[in-house]
């Protein structure tokens, strides 16, 4: 079981990683709850998703669609102030994927930045969601959300392919 | 094919809880639709307008709930399966003819989907729609979940066939806007077209008749206590001593916390998803094998004041808890960790806290409360207010959409709102009751809504003040839902009529009307000033697209802005305008290219013109 808190601010796609995640996992088999915090999100407010993903049949104990705080496994968070905001859902020893202008140490990095410099600077959401499947921090693998991405990647899917890939490929080097 | 109409019998799919109802309804055979947009609602409506382009439903955005309501009714009572959907304070505006309709009653099935709004996430109250059922008669039905709801709204149809009734079906916003799997049923063949015989002595209303009414009104609500009472959607678990009655959401947060403390063996849960009438011999056995009850519900104590009273009868004297200190709140939406805190406490059970990361040191974030978008034809009408009302002393009532989060400053053009419409009716009585300048503002969907009888109120008693219309073509707070002014071909629908606000507003009587160009800044300032002037009522229609709609339908300006080296950081622009496409670098103001739309009003207030377009 692999309890995920997506954070971000309006626009920032926190709708859409959620999205692919959550299939992804359907695909997988696991049994998925989510519930999203979106009052006035496309006026720029805060917007949060809980994501709660099991094994499949088995919802023990995940009938809740919140996360409690203290529980969460991963913490992405798109917006630097999203830590602040919302790292109390994060257990102690759960791992927070972070968006931050100067990024230090393997968990975060500045995906805004990368994502501008592929000349897609709106798809942050997915350099994010590549590094951090790519660290190895969530219950899939890189080609099950590529795939998922595929199906759901719409117009843009060239550019967020590239934007993923990117996130995942950075990944590989904080590896090293 | 819309994904909610799938025939895949068996197919698991991922649905928000609004697609899950749209599917059930769909799953129940509906054939017409009718709703007035409204979060935490709005989704289902979106769902339908969608499916009834390829499929025999018949949907409506209707001018308000009531208009909405009573299309379904008339539906319903021509024995073809309707609902109305609409948010908690929607049911306000329906809620006269939901009172009379309980009398008259349905010969095909009917759904009022009523969506509450516990903690106000997008609402301007968090009031308790389960007491509509008690102060109308008709049953309420509560899902837990977003499977749940979607085989719920099924079973909603044929109750209220069953009971010749409408049937509420109530859901807070945490059903509404949760994702969960759901499995898909077969498809009922929809009966697009029923017959209404005439009947005056059960449909027509008169005091006579109503005598008769309200008889057969409490005979079905005796018949409804006898489904309540037998009905599988109020269900109890465990054999333990401490007894736990709990609804919707709350059902699930009481489960994984018995579970999560380990004391299944101590609870006896009754759930209640049939909730109005309350199931009164399940409640009452259930009680006989308990020592004590907590009743965990969001809102009010509408099932604790029922246990209570149940409780009174049979002379049973066990504590019966549920709202008041160390207990549950009244306010604002409950949570896991909550509802495990009350429980344990409740279950003498040692509860730790999981523990938290610790944050503290990381340094405290500016709020982020909602903004009007960058390019916001609203902020341009704002400014222009303030403008030419410089030197009056001003009160400027409001009304509900995108346009209320003026009441921020710099804006700071929201001074009174209590419900839809009454930026114009408490403009009547402002005016009357003060010596201040009267500016009120209302949204194009509002206006149709509710606005108009306020207009015409103000014409005939002769009131004084100044209402702004903003016409941004559109119904924007809510996902850009058509209204009566907006022009359908724009989305590729034909056969709609569609009605010119200043048509309306010249034929109620108004004298003096002005339309302005917002985005033409002193032109509009002009203009509005003329409009402040006039004694009596006085309207400025303010029209230029909602910029989000108009990139929706590629009618985008196009020509971003920069700042050039002319400013001398006067700032004009960030204190009077707050576009959120300013920031700061250096000290020096900027404007986001991503988020700039090329409309042009910082470029027209700014001292140096030091605001130009970016030429590529």
């Amino acid at each position: 079981m692999q309890q995920i808190i997506v954070s971000g601010v309006g626009g920032q796609g926190v709708l859409f990683i959620t999205k692919l995640l959550a299939e992804t996992a359907l695909e997988q088999g696991y049994s998925v709850l989510i519930s999203e915090t979106h009052g006035m999100a496309q006026r720029g407010g805060n917007v949060i998703s809980h994501l709660k993903i099991a094994d499949g049949g088995s919802v023990e104990g995940m009938s809740s669609p919140l996360v409690r705080p203290g529980k969460a496994d991963v913490l992405l968070a798109l917006h630097p102030d999203a830590v602040k905001a919302h790292g109390f859902y994060l257990k102690p020893d759960g791992t927070v994927i972070s968006n931050v202008p100067d990024s230090e140490g393997k968990h975060s990095l500045n995906a805004s930045r990368i994502a501008e410099d592929l000349g897609a600077p709106i798809a942050a959401n997915l350099v994010l969601l590549g590094f951090a499947v790519g660290s190895g921090a969530l219950f899939c693998g890189a080609e099950q959300l590529e795939g998922t991405l595929r199906r759901l990647g719409g117009k843009r899917l060239e550019l967020s392919l590239k934007a993923f890939r990117a996130g995942a490929g950075e990944a590989l080097k904080s590896r090293d | 094919m819309h994904k909610l109409l799938s025939e895949q019998r068996g197919k698991k799919m991922l649905l928000l809880g609004n697609e899950a109802i749209a599917r059930g309804a769909v799953e129940a055979g509906l054939a017409i639709g009718a709703t007035y947009p409204g979060t935490p609602s709005s989704e289902i409506s979106a769902a339908f307008f969608e499916i009834s382009r390829e499929s025999d439903l018949y949907f409506e955005y209707s001018t308000n709930e009531k208009v909405a309501l009573e299309v379904a009714a008339a539906a319903a009572n021509s024995g073809v399966r309707s609902m109305a959907i609409m948010k908690h304070v929607g049911l306000n505006v329906a809620a006269d003819a939901l009172m009379t309709l309980a009398y008259v009653g349905v010969k095909a099935g009917m759904v009022i989907l009523t969506a509450d709004d516990p903690f106000m996430f997008s609402s301007q109250n968090e009031q308790d729609n389960r007491y509509y059922g008690k102060l109308s008669g008709l049953p309420v039905l509560e899902p837990s979940s977003v499977e749940e709801a979607k085989e719920m709204i099924k079973h909603a149809f044929d109750l209220s066939e069953k009971l010749q009734e409408p049937v509420l079906f109530r859901t807070t916003t945490r059903i509404n806007h949760s994702t969960g799997i759901v499995t898909l049923g077969d498809i009922a063949p929809v009966k697009t077209t029923g017959d209404f015989v005439k009947d005056p002595f059960s449909y027509v209303t008169v005091p006579a008749v109503s005598r008769n009414l309200h008889v057969k009104l409490l005979k079905h609500w005796d018949e409804a206590k006898g489904l309540s009472e037998g009905s599988s959607y109020n269900f109890t678990e465990g054999n333990g001593p401490c007894g736990i009655v709990c609804n919707g959401v709350s059902y699930n947060y009481v489960s994984d916390a018995v579970k999560d403390l380990q004391c299944e063996d101590k609870v006896k849960i009754l759930r209640v998803g049939f909730s109005n009438p309350m199931p009164e011999a399940v409640v009452k056995s259930f009680l006989k094998g308990c020592e004590k009850v907590l009743v965990v519900e969001e809102g009010e104590p509408f099932m604790e004041e029922a246990v209570k009273a149940f409780a009174q009868e049979e002379g049973i004297t066990i504590p019966i808890k549920g709202k008041g200190p160390g207990q549950f709140s009244r306010l604002y939406e409950f949570d896991p960790a909550m509802v495990r805190r009350v429980l344990a406490d409740y279950l003498n059970v040692a509860y730790e806290p999981a523990g938290v990361v610790d944050v503290s040191d990381l340094p405290e974030i500016p709020q982020r409360p909602p903004n009007l978008c960058a390019g916001c034809s609203h902020r341009a009408t704002f400014y222009i207010a303030k403008q030419a009302a410089a030197g009056m002393e001003t009160i400027f009532p409001t009304d509900i959409g995108c346009y209320t989060l003026g009441v921020l400053p710099p804006l700071s053009t929201a001074d009174f709102l209590i419900c839809m419409g009454s930026s114009v009716t408490t403009s009547c009585g402002f005016s009357k009751a003060t010596k201040k300048k009267v500016i009120s503002f209302i949204g194009d969907s509002t206006f149709f809504h509710s606005g108009i009888p306020g207009l015409i109120n103000a014409v005939f008693n002769n009131h004084n003040f100044t209402l702004f219309i903003l016409d941004n073509g559109t119904t924007a707070m809510t996902g850009h839902q058509p209204n009566p002014g907006v022009e359908m071909e724009r989305l590729g629908l034909s056969g709609y009529g569609r009605i010119a606000i200043e048509d309306v507003v010249r034929a109620v009587g108004v004298k003096e009307v002005t339309v302005i160009q917002p985005f033409k800044v002193k032109k509009s300032i002009e203009a509005v000033k003329k409009a402040f002037e006039y004694q009596g009522v006085s309207v400025v229609i303010s029209k230029e697209m909602c910029t989000l709609y108009a990139k929706q339908l590629k009618l985008q300006r196009g020509q971003r802005y920069r700042v050039t080296d002319k400013c001398k950081n006067h700032r004009d622009c960030i204190n009077q305008l707050g576009c959120p496409a300013f920031y700061l670098r250096d000290g020096k103001v900027q404007i986001n290219p991503m988020q700039c739309t090329g409309c042009a009003v910082c470029a027209q207030i700014c001292p140096e013109n030091a605001i130009l377009p970016i030429k590529d």
